[in-house]
């Protein structure tokens, strides 16, 4: 009896180990399965493609996944990033100007696509501050916030770029953001984008997993009444994780623009948007839908295994159509397997222990 | 005044007089309730005596309480939960607040967490929880990097007293501290109480079971309708005086029924289980009879009513109704049957509070309305008007939103609800939960008329004279089990229902 309950403990171990690191046995599959059926799939280039397209998702995914352990969602993301990239686009645009355009030389464009940059940071804080005001103090769902914020943001966007796309006046940047340090085969990847992506996600990585705001930030998550008793600040809490999702999505955009010398005001309209996409990464990913546990690397591995998956159907000549199915059916699967377990859990609930252990003897018997 | 100073000193936690007004109610009058030092002080009651109350402001939960409180003499005012915790005073609450996905040490030392160089000390966190850990000996049973999701309901309940040990309280409260747990570990829990009880600190005990007042509390505090009754020690009171203080005089059975007739069986179950929940339960219902149901919290009362209603699954047994065996697959066939229950918690799984009253009755019957895939809510004014004749739901607007109803007048529109699909078998849970007298009485009187016209009534409540005052027979689970029944020829008290469901053998009629 004794060890019977302890190979299921083992057991449940091994499944719970087995869940935690899923998108690792996610990602090994997925790469065995194209590997066997389109082996040109791993050239140098598509993969440096492959990485170069996932990484507008991998930044705006860490904030997304921070808000999301906090126990919210932040479904403004989408808008968030348009602004990121119209913002940077004309303030470059206007910045150049003022500097005195090719005359000013190096410098003017330096100063201008910092003030740039500045500006749709600026633009993602503020929004994400707002966000968190409204959802952290004011205690308003965050499904009501976020979604107001998605529309008035897009109607900001609209009004800031006058429906058109905005170019940058020069190509200064885009040749410097996407081009690789190294020249070896494969490592091509190290772009300066690249690298910034990196950064941040194990930046926040680290924060989670080594600090006490990141240790803080879970309990948050996980148990907020018992964190308020605790002593732990629950509405400062919530509230940066909003203001670093405004951050990384107006980053996200405003370096996609700048490697597309161009920002449209609605980008991901068409197709899957990137809310969507970043949402789906998340959740494969591990986070808890409910709070409490996930990882920033884990988002942006999945974020590389969705990606995989797109490009692989594009290379078997699969359309768009195919790619929007593969992600809802992918997604599809994952939200089914969390509910359920939830679903699970909640039928145990008010079991009396010594009625299961009558009750796992009752079942041997028959 | 040098008398008064010693009796400070004696006391770690000394309330004195305190009281607290809810509106409409004083849920707490002029409590006097001490605990020594060392001393395991359990507190007992019956449901809305008081004691949760008196608990929550111990947890510094109302700013608004009257009276005094002095812990090792010194008077504190227990305003905030913060207040309560600094004072010395740490619960343990039924319901346990856990943070189920993250791990042991996290949840012992959440918001505390140790540093060093601005990180987090994972040694100095890891060294900190086992040291913790040792206080209910589970060092070395329990990682402290586990999950709290795949920690047993028993360790959690001791990984949570641990917490509280860790701040070295003064006053420990104790909420039904063995609600969830097995015999073996009852006796884990007892031991362990022995030793925080040697370390010199208070503990308030509270708890429904008799048995473990007798077997862990050194005096014991009755309360009734928010009154301190009696406070004595256990060692000089019986389980029957105890009980006696609990149910009160109460007045011999005055309650007069005309003689009905009860008739053949209707409904039959045995070896009725649903694992882990309710085991094997025999039992039959006659038409027009009314079966009380009793046990304490967490026997499985509505568990029971649950699987025999369609609502949880029915693992293994028969289930007969009107001699045809039939497989209670869900609620809604079940209804069809004709076997209704009503749910003991109104305002989540009983009404919608947003619609109006008419839809909420109709809720049940929209088979009967409809024809042809169209639902014509005029077939069914003849119903409610019945009904809320009947049932003198005020104010008469059928169209009135629910939630703008009184409770008494809530529970009225849903036991109409149920009414309306002319049952055979209605099972009630806790009928008369929160409702005023005025609807408490009347809701009696349907449900004896119901009983008159032949329905059968399963009545489960923890109200004992609603028990006794209704019941023809009463049915009495323990831990899930049925271990007897009460005839009404045997004469029914409260205070026998009450030891009954304390499993005391001599107060049942039939031992199963």
């Amino acid at each position: 009896m004794r060890d019977k309950n302890l190979n299921s403990k083992l057991k449940n171990n091994f499944g719970a180990k087995a869940n935690d690191s899923r998108i690792y046995i996610f990602l090994v599959i997925v790469f065995v399965i194209i590997a066997a059926i389109y082996p040109a799939f791993f050239t140098s280039g598509s993969i440096k493609a492959l990485v170069s397209t996932s990484l507008i998702y991998i930044i705006v995914g860490v904030g997304f996944t921070y808000v999301m352990i906090g126990g919210n969602f932040d479904l403004s993301i989408g808008s968030i990033i348009n602004a990121g990239a119209v913002v940077t686009m004309g303030e470059f645009n206007r910045f150049y100007k003022i500097f005195g355009g090719v005359e000013g030389g190096d410098s003017a464009l330096i100063k201008a696509w910092i003030l740039a940059f500045a500006c749709a940071i600026g633009v993602g804080l503020l929004i994400g501050f707002v966000n968190g005001f409204l959802v952290a103090k004011v205690k308003v769902h965050s499904f009501i916030v976020t979604i107001g914020m998605l529309t008035t943001v897009a109607g900001f966007v609209y009004t800031y770029s006058h429906g058109n796309s905005i170019s940058a006046n020069t190509y200064s940047l885009v040749d410097v953001i996407d081009k690789s340090f190294v020249k070896i085969p494969y490592l091509e990847v190290f772009t300066p984008r690249f690298v910034i992506a990196i950064i941040l996600v194990v930046v926040f990585e680290f924060i989670l997993l080594k600090t006490k705001w990141g240790y803080d930030l879970f309990m948050v998550g996980s148990n907020k009444e018992s964190s308020f008793f605790a002593g732990i600040n629950t509405v400062k809490k919530v509230w940066i994780t909003f203001i670093i999702s405004g951050f990384t999505a107006a980053l996200g955009g405003s370096l996609f623009a700048v490697s597309m010398n161009a920002a449209v005001p609605n980008f991901g309209e068409r197709g899957i948007a990137p809310l969507m996409f970043v949402l789906a990464a998340t959740i494969i990913g591990g986070t808890a839908m409910l709070g409490g546990s996930g990882s920033v690397v884990k988002t942006a591995v999945a974020t590389i295994v969705i990606q995989s998956i797109f490009s692989f159907l594009i290379s078997m000549g699969m359309g768009f159509d195919a790619q929007v199915l593969a992600a809802g059916v992918v997604l599809g699967a994952v939200v089914f397997f969390e509910s359920f377990s939830v679903y699970r859990q909640g039928l145990k609930e008010g079991e009396r222990p010594a009625l299961v252990l009558e009750a796992e003897q009752l079942r041997l018997k028959k | 005044m040098a008398d008064q100073e010693t009796d400070k000193s004696q006391f770690m936690l000394d309330m004195r007089g305190v009281s607290k007004q809810f509106p409409g109610t004083l849920a707490v009058d002029k409590v006097d309730f001490q605990v020594k030092a060392g001393e395991v002080h359990a507190l007992m009651g019956e449901n809305g005596a008081g004691k949760s109350t008196l608990m929550k402001m111990l947890a510094g939960a109302f700013g608004d309480y009257t009276g005094d409180v002095y812990i090792a003499g010194e008077a504190i005012r227990l305003s905030t939960p913060n207040t309560a915790k600094q004072a010395g005073v740490a619960m343990i609450y039924q319901e346990l607040t856990i943070a189920y996905n993250r791990s042991v040490q996290e949840n012992i030392f959440a918001g505390n967490i140790p540093t060093k160089h601005r990180l987090v000390d994972k040694a100095a966190l890891r060294r900190m929880t086992i040291d913790t850990l040792k206080l209910v000996k589970l060092d070395g049973k329990v990682d402290p990097a586990t999950p709290m999701k795949n920690i047993s309901q028993h360790e959690s309940q001791l990984i949570e007293i641990a917490k509280a040990l860790k701040d070295e309280p003064k006053v420990l409260v104790m909420d039904e501290p063995t609600s969830a747990l097995t015999n073996d570990e009852v006796e884990t829990m007892y031991s362990l109480i022995r030793e925080v009880k040697a370390k010199g600190i208070a503990i308030v005990y509270i708890s429904h079971h008799l048995q473990e007042v007798f077997e862990i509390a050194d005096r014991v505090t009755v309360l009734r309708d928010g009154k301190r009754i009696n406070t004595c020690n256990v060692k000089d009171v019986t389980k029957e005086q105890l009980v006696e203080m609990m149910v009160g005089e109460k007045l011999a059975d005055f309650y007069k029924r005309t003689n009905k007739e009860i008739g053949d069986v209707i409904l039959e179950v045995e070896n009725l289980t649903h694992y882990g929940f309710v085991h094997g339960a025999s039992f039959h219902l006659r038409k027009g009879e009314i079966l009380g149901l009793t046990g304490l919290a967490g026997s499985g009362r509505t568990e029971l009513g649950r699987v025999l209603g369609g609502i949880d699954p029915m693992n293994v047994g028969t289930y007969k109704l009107e001699g045809e065996s039939i497989k209670p697959k869900d609620m809604n066939y079940m209804v069809r049957k004709g076997v209704a229950y009503l749910t003991e918690n109104r305002k989540k799984e009983g009404l919608s509070l947003r619609l109006s009253a008419q839809d909420n009755v109709f809720s049940a019957i929209i088979p009967q309305l409809s024809r042809g895939g169209f639902t014509f809510p005029g077939r069914g004014t003849k119903t409610i008007n019945d009904l809320y004749e009947a049932l003198h739901v005020v104010p008469n607007d059928k169209k009135i939103t629910v939630s703008n109803l009184s409770g008494g007048n809530q529970q009225k529109v849903l036991l109409a609800k149920w009414m309306a699909t002319k049952p055979k078998v209605l099972i009630l849970d806790e009928p008369t939960r929160g409702v005023d007298v005025g609807a408490k009485k009347l809701i009696h009187d349907v449900i004896e008329s119901l009983a008159a016209e032949g329905v059968s009534v399963l009545l489960i409540s923890s109200d004992l004279p609603e028990l006794v005052q209704l019941s023809d027979r009463i049915l009495v689970l323990q831990n899930g089990h049925l271990i007897g029944e009460m005839n009404k020829e045997d004469g029914f008290s409260d205070k026998k229902v009450l030891l009954a469901a304390n499993g005391e053998r001599s107060a049942l009629s039939v031992e199963f």
